[in-house]
């Protein structure tokens, strides 16, 4: 089976999906929407926007290059 | 409604038994290794990371302390985001060298068994308030459906249950090296419980106590404390370190690094469970809300941690049973994974070493593996079990789980260390390790020993870290990575590094392209065998050796110094895998000594290089991959190259053997190259050492006598310099060029041939001409004479004259036939039926005295045929029918014999006549070449012959001995498609043809 390789763009995307992660759940930002009366399912959104982010990536095959 | 505790168990027994029953379906390949390997099973078993802890203790957390229960799941998706550069090089390493565990990644990287020992003792420790929360999950949940508060036995018989599960699980086989697909599937399964469990009990929260989504909404304006009591505790509580934390153990758990790496089945399902799996946690995560609430609005007494089982318990629907198996499902898949991977670990890292320093194991190695790897199970459960019954919890369970994540975390700035600094030593992630674990057991680990009445002074070290409010989590986490990092990065630059270790750091930053260095003392793989079973035993030694070759393609009979190096690092790789890194390491070291500061052989640097950039070209960048390229280019250009290349190094060992080399020489690139040159088979050896010791640059025209012909070489040869390879300098190689001129001479021997033909032609044409005119008068006045004479003897004697001339008229003609027929070659051809042709030329022939006497057999086929021209193919059989007749005695047989297969038509004529001497065989061809008395023959009919059959394509050839000589004339077949042409000639008969013979009867 084919070891997934990763190209330094690759890495990039990475680094900017984890930036974003932080950004998102690690940062002053997250205080913010903690604070902003959102609704309860707010925090899942979020999380479920990052995962799409991510899939999309994946099946455009970026991050992982085989 | 009444639920009684043997209900329960044997629930728990039944789940159990129809997880084993999936386990079993893969490993018997009722499941098909497709979907086993799919990347949804893949993510499914990574949900072993969701225990008990989350299926109970995330409403407990989301009641303490809101949406902070989120922070377990979000540091995982934030591990999986960095899967391509933090997972992904740790799965190459896995695999590469077959490591089984954490102890293993660390005790290869750093190369010391105390660091294997370290980390398992950690771990070991580290995670047993992990495997207690799993049995005081269940046992708590078994109180809450039953009502009934005593325990009894209900734990042990908990603990024994899976201790036997995990024994069938992941211990079963003889051979413990292979992946469990069993244990995939199953986790898998179990993942999927648990999934349909809580998002049925979240439905139910949502649409079975509050009657929709509406109506919770009405709820929570009702209660709009219970919004802010989720969101205040993101911004107040320890939300960034649980977040940290929870990074660590998506990767760093021993259950979690054994599902991720060892267990992979499918390496390319990592970047699938870069989304999918978060996804998953996700989805998991999705009723924990609405359950809370649900639980709060039905105004439970019971701890939050159960408002799972809590909400659904007075129902009828069953759907408590569903719940139950969930919770069951969490937390056996759990304690089943941790204590095969701690078992594992402390096999490798404590009881092996100790056993094998002893003395070796006995014949049998993998049964006593086995039935370690059993015992050690049993002891690992038996000592969650210890931790449940003597420690008295009653911070939640997710307190308990948050104690082991602490622990999982302090092997981060190893792993960091490991990936990404290669200066990191040993003694920096000991100390590191040492100093971590300390702080953790000191604020974490003593106040529950303190609370549990085992140590009585009361000693309080979160007083002396912790400032202000900060949580206990903060204070640990921060503390004890802080001490860690801080030792770790000191003591690893003031102490140096091992040879060893500098190796491991190059093998695990995906740079490290050092050649295998050294010769094994051992020349077989017998004596490979012989030396490794003194320690593992025979059958294993026999095993792992035949593996190895078997992996390596390498034959039993092996001896060349680099295939037997490789077989003993392949050796040491696959014993990684069931004993450890370290402890194989020891073994090899041990028993396939290598020699010191051997030279390592050119040929094998470099054929280790090329191997190494081959593997490594698509992690290269910039410059690097232009260089390789440009490698890639001059390697093919040398192999392709269509003269013969052997490149020899110092020791005259074979560095390169092109393409070319292999074709002429008939010796593959396989055996030759690494081998010296004073191994080859002959002729090629003696062909080739010769050379090289001798002082020639330039020899041409050597014969080399082969198998199947005689070959005409020119050889070159030069000094080069050599490469450094490894540091490692060498002087003093050559190349050997070496030119095959055997198809170019062939070529120079038959237009040579031609030339003389074509000008000897030339000067037959021309006498004829010449003699023509004074013998036509020659004639006239003989004839003349006889006619006018009475005188007998003047009569007979212008009948001399006039045969005489007759025969000169003969040779004139020969003379003419021979130049002309090698000026028609080019004429079209047609379809000609050969026995037609044979037959006429018998007929002349017969026409002789001496043939009347000789007994003609012609085997021919009525029907076959060539493409050629019937009167030159009866000059053909004329020609070498008469020289039959002349060697055969009166009643001897001539036989003339037709064949035909796919390509050819083969015509043979056969006589039993005197022979022709071999020596002559050559020169029969030749024009004017004859063994006949001067006057008896021209030496132009077997020319003449040549030239026909070569003009038809074809090819003749001549078998004689004493007993008689046989002609070989090979025409190509007729193709299909040709037509029988409308210029079809020569019937038999035909007077035509019969006037346009010419016999060279007078030929050898």
């Amino acid at each position: 089976m084919r070891e997934d390789r990763t190209s330094g763009r690759g890495r990039d995307i990475v680094v900017i999906l984890t930036l974003l992660g932080l950004a998102l759940f690690a940062s002053p930002f997250t205080d913010w929407w903690a604070r902003a009366s959102f609704p309860w399912y707010f925090p899942f959104v979020l999380w479920g926007l990052l995962i799409a982010l991510v899939a999309v990536t994946q099946i455009l095959g970026h991050g992982f290059e085989d | 409604m009444k639920i009684e505790l043997w209900q329960l168990f044997f629930t728990v027994v039944a789940y159990l038994g129809a997880l084993f029953l999936v386990a079993y379906a893969a490993e018997r390949g009722w499941i098909a290794r497709r979907l086993l390997e799919h990347p949804l099973v893949y993510v499914l078993s990574l949900g072993v990371y969701a225990t008990s802890w989350t299926y109970y203790g995330s409403v407990g957390l989301a009641a303490k302390s809101g949406y902070t229960f989120l922070t377990i799941y979000l540091g995982v998706t934030l591990t999986f985001i960095m899967a391509p550069i933090l997972l992904n090089p740790i799965l190459r390493l896995v695999r590469e060298y077959q490591l089984t565990s954490l102890a293993d990644l660390f005790a290869f990287r750093f190369r010391s068994p105390v660091t294997g020992f370290l980390v398992t003792m950690f771990m070991l420790i580290g995670i047993l308030p992990y495997i207690s929360l799993q049995i005081q999950a269940v046992v708590e949940s078994i109180k809450v459906l039953t009502g009934d508060m005593r325990t009894g036995i209900l734990a042990p018989a908990y603990c024994v249950t899976l201790t036997i599960f995990a024994i069938l699980f992941g211990a079963r086989h003889i051979t413990p090296r292979e992946k469990h697909e069993g244990l995939v599937a199953a986790i898998a399964f179990e993942s999927a419980v648990k999934l349909v469990a809580l998002l049925a009990v979240g439905a139910f929260a949502v649409f079975g106590i509050f009657g929709g989504l509406g109506e919770m909404q009405h709820w929570l304006q009702a209660n709009p404390e219970a919004l802010d009591k989720l969101y205040r505790p993101v911004a107040t509580g320890p939300w960034l370190t649980l977040l940290l934390l929870a990074f660590c153990a998506a990767f760093l758990l021993p259950r979690q690094f054994h599902m991720i790496f060892v267990e992979n089945l499918n390496s390319g399902a990592l970047r699938h469970a870069a989304w999918m799996f978060p996804l998953f946690l996700l989805l998991l995560n999705l009723p924990i809300v609405p359950v809370l609430w649900a639980g709060r609005s039905l105004q439970l007494e019971m701890s939050p941690d159960f408002y799972v089982l809590g909400i659904t318990l007075n129902e009828e629907n069953g759907l408590w049973l569903l719940t139950f198996i969930g919770g069951v499902s969490a937390s056996s898949a759990m304690m089943i994974v941790t204590s095969l991977a701690l078992a594992s670990m402390a096999l490798n890292h404590i009881i092996l070493p100790m056993r094998f320093i002893g003395g070796s194991v006995g014949n049998d190695l993998y049964r006593w593996i086995l039935w370690g790897k059993r015992a050690l199970i049993a002891v690992i459960v038996a000592g969650g079990y210890g931790f449940f019954h003597v420690i008295d919890n009653n911070e939640g369970l997710v307190h308990l789980g948050l104690i082991s994540f602490v622990a999982a975390a302090q092997l981060l700035p190893g792993v960091l260390a490991l990936l990404f600094w290669r200066r990191a030593n040993s003694n920096g992630f000991i100390a590191g390790l040492l100093g971590g674990a300390l702080v953790w057991f000191g604020v974490l680990i003593m106040p529950l020993l303190v609370n549990s009445d085992i140590l009585t002074r009361d000693v309080d070290l979160t007083a002396l870290f912790r400032q202000g409010d900060s949580s206990i989590w903060t204070v640990a986490t921060f503390w004890s990575l802080a001490a860690n990092t801080f030792l770790l990065v000191m003591v690893s630059l003031v102490t140096r590094s091992s040879d060893e270790e500098r190796e491991a750091a190059e093998a695990c930053s995906e740079r490290g392209l050092t050649p295998l260095r050294g010769q094994v003392t051992d020349g077989s793989p017998k004596q490979f065998e012989k030396q490794l079973s003194r320690i593992i035993g025979p059958a294993a030694a026999e095993h792992e050796v035949g593996r190895a070759l078997e992996e390596l393609q390498l034959e039993r009979g092996e001896q060349r110094p680099a295939e037997l190096r490789l077989l003993r690092d392949r050796i040491e790789r696959n014993l990684s895998g069931m004993l450890g890194p370290v402890l194989a390491r020891m073994i090899v070291d041990n028993r396939l000594q290598l020699r010191e500061r051997t030279h390592t052989a050119l040929a094998d640097s470099i054929r280790f290089m090329e191997e190494r950039l081959k593997d490594s070209h698509s992690r290269m960048r910039g410059v690097v991959v232009e260089l390789d390229n440009l490698r890639r280019y001059h390697r093919e250009v040398l192999y392709e190259l269509p003269l013969g290349v052997c490149a020899l190094g110092p020791n005259d060992e074979i560095i390169i053997w092109n393409l070319a080399m292999q074709v002429i020489s008939g010796i593959d690139e396989r055996s030759a190259v690494g081998k010296s040159v004073s191994s080859l088979p002959e002729p090629w050896r003696g062909f080739l050492v010769d050379f090289l010791q001798s002082p020639d640059t330039h020899r041409y025209k050597q014969t080399l006598e082969t198998d199947e012909l005689q070959r005409s070489i020119n050889l070159h040869k030069a000094e080069i310099g050599m490469p450094e390879i490894g540091q490692q300098a060498e002087t003093g190689g050559q190349v050997i060029i070496v030119e095959d001129r055997s198809e170019l001479e062939t070529l120079e021997t038959s237009l040579a041939h031609s030339e003389r033909l074509a000008s000897i032609g030339r000067i037959a044409a021309g006498v004829a001409h010449e003699i023509g005119n004074p013998l036509t008068g020659i004639t006239s006045i003989a004839q003349n004479l006889r006619h006018e004479t009475d005188s007998d003897g003047v009569r007979q004697n212008a009948d001399d004259v006039l045969k005489q001339t007759d025969r000169i008229n003969d040779i004139v003609r020969t003379l003419l036939t021979f130049s002309h027929a090698e000026r028609i070659g080019s004429e079209p051809r047609n379809e000609t039926i050969l026995r037609h042709s044979i037959d006429e030329a018998v007929q002349l022939v017969s026409l002789s005295d001496a043939a009347k006497q000789i007994e003609w057999r012609v085997e021919c086929d009525v029907e076959l045929a060539v493409e050629g021209d019937h009167q030159r193919l009866v000059q053909v059989f004329v020609n070498l029918l008469n020289n039959a007749c002349d060697a055969s005695q009166p009643g001897d047989p001539i036989s003339v014999v037709c064949s035909r297969d796919m390509l050819h038509v083969t015509i043979r004529v056969i006589d039993k006549g005197c022979g022709i001497p071999e020596t002559l065989h050559e020169r029969i061809f030749e024009p004017f070449f004859t063994t006949k008395s001067v006057g008896s023959g021209t030496g132009l009919g077997l020319p003449l012959v040549h030239g026909i059959v070569h003009d038809h394509n074809g090819d003749i050839t001549v078998k004689s001995s004493s007993r008689g000589t046989e002609f070989v004339i090979r025409l190509p077949a007729p193709s299909p498609q040709s037509a029988r042409s409308s210029a079809f000639n020569s019937p038999a008969g035909d007077p035509k043809s019969a006037r346009h013979t010419t016999s060279a009867r007078d030929g050898v």
